[in-house]
């Protein structure tokens, strides 16, 4: 569990997102001898963004938004572990250990069943995109 | 009025065609199947299966799937509603009030009948009333130039942050944060690269489809997570189906006027549906000789709201097909799906493509009839879905995202910008920041921002030019009145800190 306040963080991610928009604007040029340029836009809703957060960190955190659980988190690294080792990897081992790992970590399944389950959807995911849809995916590892 | 009625026959005619009712069905029962999952709603079931549609034979049968799993959505919605009490929208909200407890009085089979029932009959009659409604609106909108496209971009902006429920501030937060995704990739105007970082995949700009499933399909099943327990779902009897004369008597009246609000509200951009069904609601209460039935199953509570929440999401397609503006979260994943098929909403889709136009149309229809159809029928079915354990729905769902956004470009990245969204989805859901204002800025970001400059262009840098011209004076000024009561009732300390109602 990270006791951090979920608007807390949304706020700060925003607040960074709100900083990067508003500098970028600066080079991007906001007036120009043809008339306004593609940063104006960006710099009138990053100040305006930034004042709005600072409306939203005021407002009261309600007694139940207390921090973000240890299972949700650990799915988010799953998965973009997942979508890191996709390319190499293909898309049957990867999906197989991704599945399984999900089954068993989050949802405290046995070992057989996690197997069983996380095999027949992979299999039954390629089957519809890969054999009926005729979507081309790199099944397996590259070894190149 | 009969011209505009030939030219829906003429759709009709297209989608009637064999292929194109397969389309249908595959759509319908797609639709039905996700939807009716417990927590995804029909934004995050039509953007889990939009990359489906992608792989039909022509765009109007996408258009045609795409239609049919978004009433199919709808339709599982209000099966969870009735059978649950887990409302998959917030328009659903209201079929829960009295459809869960006809439920409980073992009357689940009448409810979800007449919220069947009553969607067809308000789909059908709102069908028609767009037919003879959007044309109009999108002769008048081919005079709109640059000032009038800023104007009403700002009002759908305005009314997406403070109609989608939750709190109005961080309903505009999104907005802004939307906005200034919205704008990465090449300038139109210039040509100059915007916030891509070198990044080529994004020089294009951010890519809607994986943002969308990401935000919505991943982020719900992330925040699923918090709430796992393994088991499935008890679901309650459904009982008898159809249902009795008296049910009838006490629904008719109520689907024709929730049908008529249903349309009238749905006209205006930002959250359509579920004022539909709440003034629906509301209004068959105090019209009722007997009011207090409801809240203790009144099947009028059901046939009401349903039937106003069905034609409010049909009179949304106007601003959508006329203007090309989305109207809610639902009609932007739609307009993506649209783009995706190399179709571009807004006026002149009328006069450039009127095969499409009416195709659209007609497929609502489609997806109607075939909803009516099919779905009663297996209503058992459905309740059996219910029953299977969440380790295996979850993992499920999460391998159709990840497949579906992979199968639309081939493309690794996509995967990658799912899983981001996806986390990214998930904090703001924590944080009650509801991302569908912030799809909606993302869609009109672009038009924002093109339509400001050239108006400044056109003003010789001033912006009188907006409040000069009278018709993007008149949206600029509703505009203003939406955002300056928002501003009014939060600095008067009417801050609404509850959980943003979920639209997806």
């Amino acid at each position: 569990m990270i006791k951090i306040a979920p608007t807390y963080l949304a706020a700060g991610m925003l607040g960074a997102l709100a900083l990067i928009f508003g500098i970028g604007a600066f080079r991007l040029g906001f007036w120009g001898d043809d008339g306004p340029g593609p940063g104006l836009l960006p710099l009138v809703v990053s100040l305006l963004l930034v004042p709005m957060l600072v409306l939203v960190l005021r407002e009261p955190l309600p007694p139940d938004e207390t921090g973000f659980s240890a299972g949700p988190l650990s799915a988010i690294v799953l998965v973009l572990i997942y979508a890191a080792i996709l390319p190499r990897a293909g898309f049957v081992l990867s999906t197989l250990v991704m599945l399984f790992t999900w089954i068993r970590l989050f949802y405290r399944q046995g070992w057989f069943r996690s197997a069983a389950c996380s095999a027949s959807l992979t299999v039954l995911g390629l089957v519809i995109f890969n054999v009926l849809l005729k979507v081309p995916m790199q099944l397996f590892p590259d070894l190149q | 009025m009969i011209e505009a009625l030939q030219k829906l026959g003429y759709g009709l005619s297209l989608s009637f065609e064999p292929a194109n009712l397969l389309y249908a069905l595959i759509g319908s029962v797609l639709g039905t199947l996700v939807g009716v999952l417990p927590g995804l709603g029909p934004v995050t079931t039509i953007a889990v299966l939009l990359p489906v549609t992608y792989h039909a034979g022509s765009p109007l049968g996408a258009i045609i799937m795409l239609a049919s799993i978004y009433y199919g959505a709808m339709y599982g919605g209000s099966t969870t509603s009735i059978l649950l009490k887990v409302p998959g929208e917030a328009a659903s909200v209201v079929t829960c009030i009295d459809g869960y407890e006809m439920a409980k009085k073992g009357r689940a089979g009448p409810a979800l009948a007449i919220a069947a029932i009553g969607s067809f009959i308000a789909g059908t009659l709102a069908v028609c009333a767009l037919a003879l409604v959007g044309p109009a609106f999108a002769k008048f909108a081919v005079s709109f130039g640059p000032p009038e496209y800023f104007a009403l971009a700002l009002f759908g902006l305005a009314l997406s942050a403070t109609l989608s429920g939750g709190s109005p501030i961080r309903g505009m937060c999104m907005v802004f944060v939307g906005l200034l995704l919205g704008l990465v990739g090449v300038d139109t105007v210039t040509g100059v690269e915007r916030y891509t970082f070198g990044i080529m995949a994004i020089s294009d700009g951010i890519d809607l489809v994986p943002m969308l499933m990401g935000l919505f399909g991943l982020g719900e099943i992330l925040h699923n997570l918090d709430n796992r327990d393994g088991s499935s779902l008890v679901a309650s009897k459904v009982g008898r189906l159809f249902p009795s004369r008296e049910d009838w008597k006490e629904s008719t009246g109520p689907i024709f006027r929730g049908s008529f609000i249903g349309f009238l509200v749905g006209l205006i951009p930002g959250g359509g549906a579920i004022l539909a069904s709440l003034i629906s609601y509301t209004l068959e209460k105090k019209i009722s000789k007997t009011p207090e039935e409801f809240g203790r199953g009144a099947i009028a509570g059901v046939a009401g709201p349903e039937s106003a929440n069905n034609s409010a999401a049909t009179a949304s397609f106007v601003p959508l097909l006329t203007l090309g503006l989305p109207g809610n979260a639902v009609t932007a994943v739609l307009f993506a799906g649209l783009l995706i098929q190399n179709v571009q909403p807004g006026p002149l889709m009328l006069v450039k493509s009127p095969d499409v136009f009416w195709g659209v149309i007609a497929s609502m229809y489609v997806g109607n009839i075939m909803l009516l159809i099919l779905n009663l029928p297996l209503v058992g079915l459905w309740v059996q879905l219910l029953r299977v354990p969440s380790w295996i729905l979850s993992p499920a769902i999460l391998l159709i995202a990840i497949f579906g956004t992979y199968s639309l470009r081939s493309n690794f990245v996509d995967v990658g910008t799912l899983m981001v969204f996806g986390a990214i989805g998930y904090v703001l859901r924590k944080a009650r920041l509801d991302a569908g204002p912030l799809i909606m800025a993302f869609i009109l970001a672009n038009i924002l921002d093109t339509s400001l400059r050239q108006s400044l262009l056109m003003g010789d840098g001033s912006m009188a030019i907006v409040f000069s011209r009278p018709i993007s004076a008149v949206i600029l000024a509703a505009a203003g009145i939406v955002v300056g009561a928002q501003v009014y009732k939060y600095f008067r300390g009417e801050r609404t800190l509850g959980e943003p109602e979920s639209i997806t």
